[in-house]
């Protein structure tokens, strides 16, 4: 069978995009061999799978080359400079899809004529490129690409010579943008090695980049700069707050200060972004409910819901994020027991999550549903079609069949989970500290559950009450919650 | 990229870890640069862009940074990353604290470290750095430390030397330092290196102002070696071209109306000079008392040698001691060497 990367590339075309592919092997000025005519047209009967048994390189070398002798390395030079050609096809046709719609093409001309000196064609799509970013939205690209409008204009003053006109406000402009963009990339890599940092069990303290953070003023800077003089000058004032946020995590005053501002100003910012700003009070939230502060439930819950009313998952490769505040969302109404939003909304939001996990995502919403009514039966059903594909989610099904089992009286196999659950957090060497104490608390609770449970006259009120007080002194998380509610009811069975 | 992969895969490795850390180290370099390019923008070129650095919010962020103890925290032999971060904060700290003599060692330290490792930085990296310097010890220069005038020369010898003008659409800033060399050049009595440079770089120069930059220097350089008549000759043919051009011209035709004591041509000159400069409204209120000034130096150098008899030796030395706080590129050997001959002829 034809290997190699060449195929690879063809086997992702389109049948549309197999036709531009043709039309430019066709096309003298990107392809002056006759060979790669051919070759185009042989693959084509065998195209999108190129997966037959007949297409072999003997095959291919034959219809190309005639009956001369198979050349393996005449072969392989061939696909090489095939692949190169389907290189500069993936480059030329990614420019010709979005030819004057897209901002960095036109950037891409500005410079041509700028170098040709040709002021009139210039100032046309410098209009057009002008026009473009007006309807844009803030974010880093929009930064970046008014960067080099304003750097235009500077250097076409700055390449005369005659006496350089004040440009001060194209100097400011400039400035502004620039902190804009710093800014912004501040503000985002502060969140990634913040909350990466907590991920993976790693210090973000001697990292270079927090040594600057830690060494910007930022609170004589938001007192210093009259954020109400310029239009846009709150973009900054959201970016240095998030980084004070980041920064201060114990100053809740800033999370609401900073949140205001976002939900007043979330419009303005591109789909990405809008993501980007609401993320990071999203995770300051979750951060708060591990340290077992309520009232941030109700604040994680009105962000996700903010997440899915101003940000398209579909766009921006956000699709992979959706299933967090799928999940988020839905383990809140259900916590709150609004058992009809919850339904309803993961029926309706199901289609919007990713083909490759939607169903073990949905499955198990639908299984903790199911169990939240009291249908246990169903619920194992559900939840025995379905995998764990990381390991927030082989934590959340083990949880969930604990309380299954649980609820059906299923000790054996729940004692038997539990034992396979401890192993696998003992080896887990990249989980956080943290969370594997909160785990490891879950299971402790679920072991003596289960062990009170199953053999009753064995304990005392006495023992249930040293449990519940363990319970109490425990993280909030959901799956103590249920347990601390069923230490309530072994109060009974132990006393009967 | 690398590890945008692994983070949309949702693999929750060290790798993506790694790709953070990368990235922001990344992002704070073209952070620092981003920094120091626009803050030796916005303080070095203010008065020249008609407004004031403190007008934009780039510079009070720049001012809370606490970037002395960040320096402190680098360690630039450790990675290359951190040498560029190294530097470019240096140049930052150089460029905010350019009016305070610590300054002076973030400078000789910057000087150092890009002279050891030039071929580290690339072409518009290295002229944005060394325009930093330069516009460094142009500040000095107005604070009157001398010795930064051969460190300018140095400076602008290494932009010629070191940078490729041909490239990255940097060919105009030749234009900017043309007669700055020459003129440092003179000063130094580097006369051939004068010479070569007007000829060599005089095809780099943009068109409409090749003519004009290269027959004044020409004219400038008779004028130092007493070709005064060839001089005239010269300048004859200088187009000027923006309104400084038109004052450089005129200062020439003084200083050889004054060598070849043709007062009357001299005095109208001064007229013309006044005249221009007062109602040229380009000129912002700094450059127009800046050209007032010299306007004065001349006219009195002019009365002196006119009628030496009406003048003392009081303000002969009233005359020395402005020279001495005029702000020069480069030349006040020539006024000072003028007021000792003159000198010899008052009462």
């Amino acid at each position: 069978m034809l290997k190699g990367k060449a195929i690879d590339t063809i086997k992702t075309f389109s049948k549309e995009e197999y036709k531009r592919f043709e039309d430019f092997i066709a096309s003298p000025y990107f392809n002056k061999s006759k060979r790669f005519v051919s070759l185009t047209a042989i693959l084509k009967k065998f195209h999108p799978d190129l997966d037959s048994k007949t297409l072999t390189e003997e095959y291919v070398y034959g219809k190309i080359y005639g009956k001369n002798k198979f050349s393996y390395s005449l072969m392989k030079n061939l696909m090489a400079e095939y692949f190169k050609l389907c290189e500069t096809f993936l480059i030329h046709d990614r420019v010709n899809r979005t030819l004057f719609t897209s901002t960095d093409n036109i950037i891409g001309l500005l410079e041509e004529y700028q170098m040709r000196d040709l002021d009139k064609a210039f100032n046309v799509r410098l209009k057009l490129a002008e026009d473009q970013l007006e309807e844009s939205k803030f974010d880093s690209y929009y930064f970046d690409k008014k960067l080099a409008i304003v750097n235009f204009t500077l250097d076409n003053e700055f390449n005369k010579s005659s006496f350089k006109t004040p440009m001060v406000n194209a100097f400011i402009e400039k400035a502004f943008l620039e902190l804009c963009r710093i800014t912004n990339a501040l503000y985002r890599n502060s969140n990634s090695i913040y909350y990466s940092s907590k991920e993976f069990n790693m210090s973000h303290e001697n990292n270079i980049f927090f040594t600057f953070i830690k060494n910007i003023d930022i609170n004589t800077i938001l007192k210093q700069i009259n954020f109400s003089n310029t239009e846009n000058n709150f973009i900054i004032k959201i970016y240095l707050e998030l980084i004070q946020l980041i920064r201060d995590q114990k100053n809740e005053k800033n999370y609401f200060s900073v949140k205001k501002l976002i939900f007043e100003k979330i419009n303005y910012f591109s789909n990405l972004e809008k993501f980007s700003l609401l993320n990071i009070l999203r995770n300051y939230c979750i951060d708060k409910i591990h340290d077992r502060n309520v009232k941030f439930k109700n604040e994680g819950n009105e962000i996700n819901l903010k997440l899915l009313e101003t940000v398209d998952f579909k766009k921006d490769k956000l699709d992979s994020l959706f299933g967090l505040i799928y999940l988020g969302t839905f383990l809140y109404a259900v916590g709150v027991k609004d058992f009809e939003f919850a339904e309803k909304f993961i029926e309706k939001n199901a289609p919007l999550l990713r083909n490759e996990n939607r169903k073990d995502i949905y499955g198990y919403v639908r299984s903790y549903l199911e169990f939240e009514k009291g249908n246990f039966e169903t619920a194992l059903v559900l939840l025995s079609d379905i995998d764990a594909f990381n390991m927030v989610y082989y934590t959340k099904i083990k949880n969930l069949y604990l309380k299954i089992y649980y609820e059906m009286g299923y000790y054996e196999e729940a004692f038997s989970m539990l034992d396979t659950y401890k192993h696998f957090l003992d080896n887990k060497k990249i989980l956080k500290e943290s969370i594997k104490e909160n785990l490891r608390d879950s299971i402790e609770l679920f072991y003596k559950l289960f062990k009170i449970r199953s053999q009753p006259d064995k304990y005392s009120a006495y023992d249930v009450k040293e449990m519940e007080e363990d319970a109490l002194s425990k993280s909030i998380e959901t799956e103590n919650l249920w347990i601390l509610k069923k230490i309530k009811q072994l109060y009974k069975i132990v006393d009967s | 990229m690398k590890y945008q992969y692994h983070l949309e895969k949702h693999s929750y490795t060290k790798l993506i870890w790694e790709g953070f850390l990368k990235r922001s180290v990344f992002e704070l370099c073209r952070t620092m640069q981003m920094l120091y390019i626009t803050s030796d923008t916005l303080i070095h070129s203010a008065e020249l862009l008609g407004g004031q650095a403190s007008d934009s919010i780039m510079i009070t962020f720049v001012d809370r940074l606490d970037l002395e103890k960040f320096l402190k925290d680098l360690k630039p032999a450790s990675s290359e990353e951190h040498f560029y971060l190294y530097i470019y904060t240096m140049i930052i700290l150089m460029t905010v604290n350019n009016q305070k003599e610590i300054s002076e060692d973030y400078y000789f330290r910057i000087k150092n470290l890009l002279s050891e490792n030039m071929s580290l930085f690339s072409n518009v990296d290295l002229y944005d750095i060394l325009k930093s310097l330069r516009a460094y010890t142009i500040t000095r220069m107005h604070l009157h430390r001398k010795q930064f005038i051969d460190e300018l020369f140095e400076t602008d010898k290494k932009l010629v030397e070191g940078v490729q003008f041909s490239k990255n659409r940097l060919s105009w800033y030749i234009g900017e330092i043309y007669t700055e060399i020459v003129l440092l050049a003179a000063h130094k009595k580097e006369y051939e290196y004068a010479e070569n440079f007007i000829e060599k770089y005089r095809n780099m120069l943009n068109t409409d102002i090749c003519d004009y930059e290269y027959n004044w220097n020409k004219a400038f350089l008779s004028l130092e070696f007493g070709h005064i008549e060839n001089s005239i000759v010269l300048l004859s043919v200088v187009k000027p071209v923006n309104p400084i051009t038109k004052i450089a011209t005129k200062i020439l035709y003084l200083r050889a109306y004054y060598e070849l004591g043709h007062f009357e041509e001299g005095f109208s000159i001064l007229d013309a000079f006044k005249h221009f400069v007062n109602k040229e409204n380009k000129f912002s209120p700094a450059k127009r008392k800046y050209y007032n000034d010299h306007h004065s130096l001349f006219l009195r150098m002019y009365k002196f040698r006119l009628e030496p008899r009406k003048f003392t030796g009081l303000d002969l030395k009233k005359l020395r001691d402005d020279v001495n706080k005029f702000y020069f590129i480069a030349g006040s050997d020539w006024y000072n060497k003028k007021i000792d001959e003159l000198k010899h002829m008052i009462k």
